[in-house]
């Protein structure tokens, strides 16, 4: 009984001393403090693409409504309506009465870039086909071997034009005789080669196009389309017809008149003919001018012989180069 | 009497070991109370309730002990806040960024002292991260002018050539003693295997660099290499700087193109982590180590079940050993009468 007792007591004091060495423990417990920060970042979008597409010039053209265009128009009869067509088969060719597809060459700039960009339209007016000013120029369009021609001024036969939206509302007064009637409304400018690439110089500035990260290129910016022309007839053949007719009309006038107070009507009369002889004269130049270089290009024996120094007097060939480079601002 | 004399021996025994329990028992109880008794709030500095972001009186006395600990590294500080001068003067986005980190550097360690005195009740080292301060950004800018932000709507923060960055960040031991402290980054891309021409450096306030160096980044992969032990002396702060860049110019446009525009498609990322393990320095001579005993770590939050325990362990081991006494006087008597 005794013993029990005792043995009751043991263990109580036992599981007191158990319980207090324990809770010691926790007086003794070692902090330890993690930290973390973290952060992260994406690569900024870019995206941009310029895409190029059309083409200016062709070996083949053919004859349709509005002129004669590339190969590749819609022709019922391609082989019976060709009208330009290289020999060789391989060169590009530009003559009279040609021009390019309604698409031309195209370049458009997309993308929304989340960084700022420069765009730099780097346009180069490689060689563009001329006469240059000269005097007495071999008239090859006669048969008399001594007529000639005076080129009063550089003629540049291929109207190259510009389409752009970006165009719209740009100060191009800078470039001198750029046809701007259209530049508004369509956003089309008309011009030769070198004028073309002034507009470019314009719109470049110093130091490229600049647009704002989280821009869209393709309203910023946009597509530009070139496009040219060279006319078979100018505007002074298109009016022979009506000069002619009102010569008529005045010589019928004066006729009526039966020399009775017929100062008017003769006065009328000779504007009627020096009209007509300013358009046929015109007409007459556009032809010697462009079977001059015809000719210079067919190698033909000028008469009466001339020495004419290609690339200075006069220059066959026509090249471009659009570039556009879209880079990111630092 | 034989069987007397075992009864008597094994007697003993028991009342040996009853003894000997006794001792155990008083020692224990006497180094607990030892202890606990030195759980008195007037021992801990810099101490706020977790709830209470009032400054009472010994809160500000921790403040101005904080501060005047932070003063002592403000020629080092100054020069920051310099830098974060002229960042702010660099844009306006900068400046936000700029004036919203310096605010807060300034009210957000004391604001943080509310929860740095957390760790002051702890004794645990705060990591400071200022909340508006950033490793990247949401945009950046060159002379004013943002030339690198995610799209309208999107929250992400970016890198690109040309864009740039130096994070600073703080350890701070508002505690009593030291702390050994550990500090490791780690730098991983996701959404693509490819390598991101990131460079980056660290270094500390004693312009001791822990990667790279004043005339030269590296790999901003090398961050995982970055491994720093060192000591914080109570009430001190360890100020570190990361320092990351995309050289706009380093030789290989396409490449960045090339990343660029698979950005378009896919999230290409760069994660950076810096993380601090902190612990008591257990050397009490260590100078670093401060001015006390090693620290108490226990709480007085039990300290009425404790003194219950005490008081009802001493009861009843005097009322065990009045009953042992009392019946060993019975059985005397009980033997003296036969």
């Amino acid at each position: 009984m005794k013993k029990n007792k005792m043995m009751r007591i043991a263990s109580v004091l036992l599981v007191a001393v158990l319980l207090t060495t324990s809770v010691i423990s926790g007086t003794f417990a070692k902090y330890v403090t993690t930290g973390e920060a973290s952060d992260s970042a994406r690569v900024a979008k870019f995206g941009v693409v310029v895409a190029a597409s059309g083409s200016l010039f062709d070996k083949t053209y053919f004859a349709v409504n509005d002129g004669n265009t590339p190969a590749g128009n819609t022709a019922d009869d391609p082989e019976t309506k060709i009208t330009v067509e290289s020999y060789n088969g391989r060169d590009n060719l530009v003559a009279p009465g040609t021009k390019s597809l309604d698409g031309g060459l195209s370049i458009a700039v997309t993308g929304k870039p989340e960084v700022d960009v420069r765009v730099t339209l780097d346009f180069e007016a490689i060689e563009d086909v001329f006469l240059a000013t000269k005097e007495a120029l071999p008239d090859m369009t006669t048969g008399d071997t001594k007529d000639t021609f005076d080129n009063e001024e550089d003629y540049y036969p291929l109207v190259f034009t510009l389409k752009g939206e970006y165009l719209k509302d740009k100060d191009l007064t800078a470039v001198i005789d750029l046809d701007t009637t259209k530049q508004a409304s369509d956003g089309i400018v008309s011009g030769t080669l070198a004028q073309i690439k002034a507009v470019f110089d314009v719109l470049n500035g110093d130091d490229g196009i600049y647009v704002d990260a989280n821009t869209r290129l393709a309203e910023a910016i946009g597509t530009f389309t070139l496009t040219w022309e060279w006319a078979f007839e100018d505007a002074a053949a298109a009016q022979l017809a009506t000069l002619e007719a009102a010569v008529r009309d005045a010589e019928e006038a004066l006729a009526a008149k039966d020399g009775q107070d017929d100062e008017a009507e003769q006065a009328a009369l000779v504007e009627a003919q020096q009209n007509l002889a300013t358009a046929q004269a015109a007409v007459k130049l556009l032809d010697q001018k462009d079977t001059l270089l015809g000719d210079l290009a067919a190698g033909t024996d000028l008469k009466p012989k001339t020495n004419l120094v290609d690339g200075t007097d006069y220059n066959l060939n026509v090249s471009v180069k659009l570039t556009v480079t879209v880079t990111q601002v630092d | 009497m034989n069987s007397e004399d075992s009864k008597k021996r094994s007697s003993g025994r028991i009342i040996a070991i009853i003894l000997v329990l006794i001792l155990c028992l008083a020692s224990s109880l006497s180094l607990l109370f030892g202890r606990v008794i030195l759980f008195t709030a007037s021992d801990f500095k810099n101490v706020h309730s977790l709830t209470d972001d009032a400054q009472g009186g010994s809160d500000s006395d921790s403040d101005s002990d904080s501060d005047s600990s932070f003063d002592g590294a403000d020629g080092e500080n100054g020069s920051n806040s310099g830098a974060d001068a002229e960042n702010d003067s660099g844009s306006g986005s900068n400046g936000e960024n700029g004036n919203g980190t310096n605010g807060q550097n300034g009210s957000g360690s004391d604001g943080q002292n509310g929860s740095s005195n957390q760790s002051a009740v702890t004794h645990s080292p705060q990591f400071i991260m200022e909340a508006e301060e950033e490793i990247f950004k949401l945009s950046y800018d060159e002379t004013g002018e943002i030339t690198v932000i995610g799209a309208e709507g999107n929250e992400d923060k970016l890198i690109a050539p040309g864009t740039s960055n130096i994070y600073q960040f703080t350890l701070a031991n508002t505690g009593d003693v030291a702390l050994d402290y550990n500090l490791t980054m780690e730098a991983y891309v996701t959404g693509t295997d490819l390598w991101l021409p990131v460079n980056a450096r660290v270094w500390d306030y004693t312009n001791k660099y822990l990667l790279g160096s004043a005339d030269s980044m590296v790999d901003v992969m090398e961050l995982n290499t970055v491994n720093e032990s060192a000591e914080l002396a109570a009430g001190k702060y360890a100020v570190y700087n990361l320092e990351w860049e995309w050289p706009f110019e380093w030789g290989d446009d396409e490449y960045d193109t090339m990343l660029g525009n698979l950005a378009v498609d896919e999230d290409l990322v760069l994660h950076i982590v810096i993380r601090t393990v902190a612990e008591y320095d257990e050397d009490p001579d260590n100078p670093g180590a401060g001015l006390i005993k090693p620290p108490n770590t226990g709480d007085d939050s039990q300290l009425v079940l404790l003194s219950l325990l005490c008081a009802g362990s001493f009861i009843g081991l005097c009322g065990m050993i009045f009953a042992v006494i009392k019946s060993g006087r019975k059985d005397k008597k009980a033997e003296a009468n036969e």
